[in-house]
Formats: structure tokens, sequence, C-alpha cells
């Protein structure tokens, strides 16, 4: 799916701070949040196969998974307040 | 319309045929979904980061440690709470009248709510500290494998 600028909420951004920002909170993280995220989409396992290796259940990898995007997502926001000044 | 945002949150590649359509027509779901594939790209494209097999089990006590001890003190809380009710309700309303039972019960449940609140932030603050020094010891930890590995 191509991105819009009009629904592209960075869109005045620049990509590489965005990018920077956001590896950078991702590592500020609590690891109870961090590294679901990394596993799944830095190591690429899915739920199932997370939720065998750490013998945690999948609902509760979601829920991190969930609350942690929401938290970066926080993050991201405070930046973007940051540069509209 | 339903909104799909939360799914979008959870994993936007676990979207749907269904989901897709809905975020050609839907302008708000749309952007959360651009947003939330930015987050999820910013993490595809860290720098190199290896994680030793042996950390797994560190991760999965790291992982469910502060959700254990969250329980924990919520159990033991309703136990404080609820324990005394039921025992001195049991005991003074065989030997006191009803108004008698009630006084008591009133007294007794202030007394015993100052003791609660000055435990109850007493085991809070340490449960915060338990959590923020074990997850320093986790960072220091990931730290030095990741140096060794680097070494």
């Amino acid at each position: 799916m191509e991105s819009n600028p009009e629904l592209d909420y960075f869109a005045e951004i620049d990509d590489q701070l965005l990018m920077d920002k956001l590896q950078k909170e991702l590592m500020n993280l609590p690891e109870e949040y961090r590294l679901p995220l990394i596993l799944l989409f830095y190591e690429k396992l899915s739920y199932k196969e997370m939720s065998e290796k750490l013998n945690i259940p999948e609902g509760t990898l979601k829920s991190l998974v969930y609350r942690g995007k929401l938290r970066l997502k926080e993050k991201i926001k405070e930046l973007k307040n940051i540069i509209k000044g | 319309m339903k909104h799909i945002i939360k799914k979008i949150w959870e994993d936007t590649n676990q979207l749907t045929d269904w989901d897709k359509k809905h975020l050609e027509e839907c302008d708000l779901c749309k952007k959360e979904y651009l947003l939330a594939k930015k987050i999820e790209s910013s993490i595809e494209q860290l720098p190199e980061l290896n994680i030793p097999i042996e950390v797994d089990k560190i991760i999965a006590k790291v992982l469910l440690r502060p959700f254990y001890r969250t329980w924990q003190l919520i159990l033991i809380g309703l136990w404080v709470v609820l324990s005394p009710f039921l025992l001195q309700l049991n005991i003074f309303s065989v030997i006191l009248k009803s108004d008698q039972v009630y006084a008591i019960t009133i007294l007794f449940v202030l007394i015993y709510m100052m003791v609660i609140l000055a435990f109850g932030y007493h085991f809070y603050v340490e449960h915060e500290k338990g959590i923020e020094e074990y997850s320093q010891k986790i960072d220091l930890f990931l730290e030095n494998q990741l140096m060794k590995i680097q070494k």
C-alpha cells in the first residue's frame, strides 16, 4: 500500500530522523514490550513460535506487542509536537 | 463502518482481505495503518542484533515476572482486605447485637484501612523498585552477551 502524504501522519518529518527516533525509543521500552516486538518484527517469529519458545500464551504476547507499539506511537507523537513547535 | 484500529496495532501482517479492502475506503484506519507500518519497519531495519539462544529463558522470566508480581499483589491485597471482615463479622455477630456489630465494624474498617494503606504503599514502592532493578540486570546481561559476540 503506497503512502499518501495526506494520510501520512509523519509526512513532514524526515524519514531517517523518524527511523532513528523510533529505534532509540524502542531500545528505551521496558523489556516486556521491547522483546516481543524484536522477536516478532526483527527475528520474524510468529506469535505461535514465540509462544512455544517462551512458553507464554499467544494472547499475552499479542497484548504486549499491542501495548508496546502504542507506547512507541506516543513517543513519536511527542517528536511531531516538538518539530511543529 | 466498523474500524479495525486495534487489529492494525496488533499486527499489520495479520490483516485479512476484508481488512485490506476496508483500508482503501477508510482514511482513519489507513492513517493508523501507515503509522503502525512505519513502526514495524523501523524494528525490521534495526542494526544487526544477535540474540543468543540461552537468552530465551531470561526473556521468558522478564516477560512473566512483572505480570506474576502484579497478580500476586492483587491476590494478597484482596485476601488482606476481605479476610478480617469475614472473620470479625462472624465472631461479633454471635456475641453482640446488630447495632453494636455495626459500630464495631465501622471502627474496625477505619483502623484496618489505615494499616492497609500504609502497608499497601510500602509494597507498591518495593514492587516498582524490584521491576526496575530486575530490568537493569537484564539490560546488563544482554549488553555483556552482545559484547562477547562482538569480540
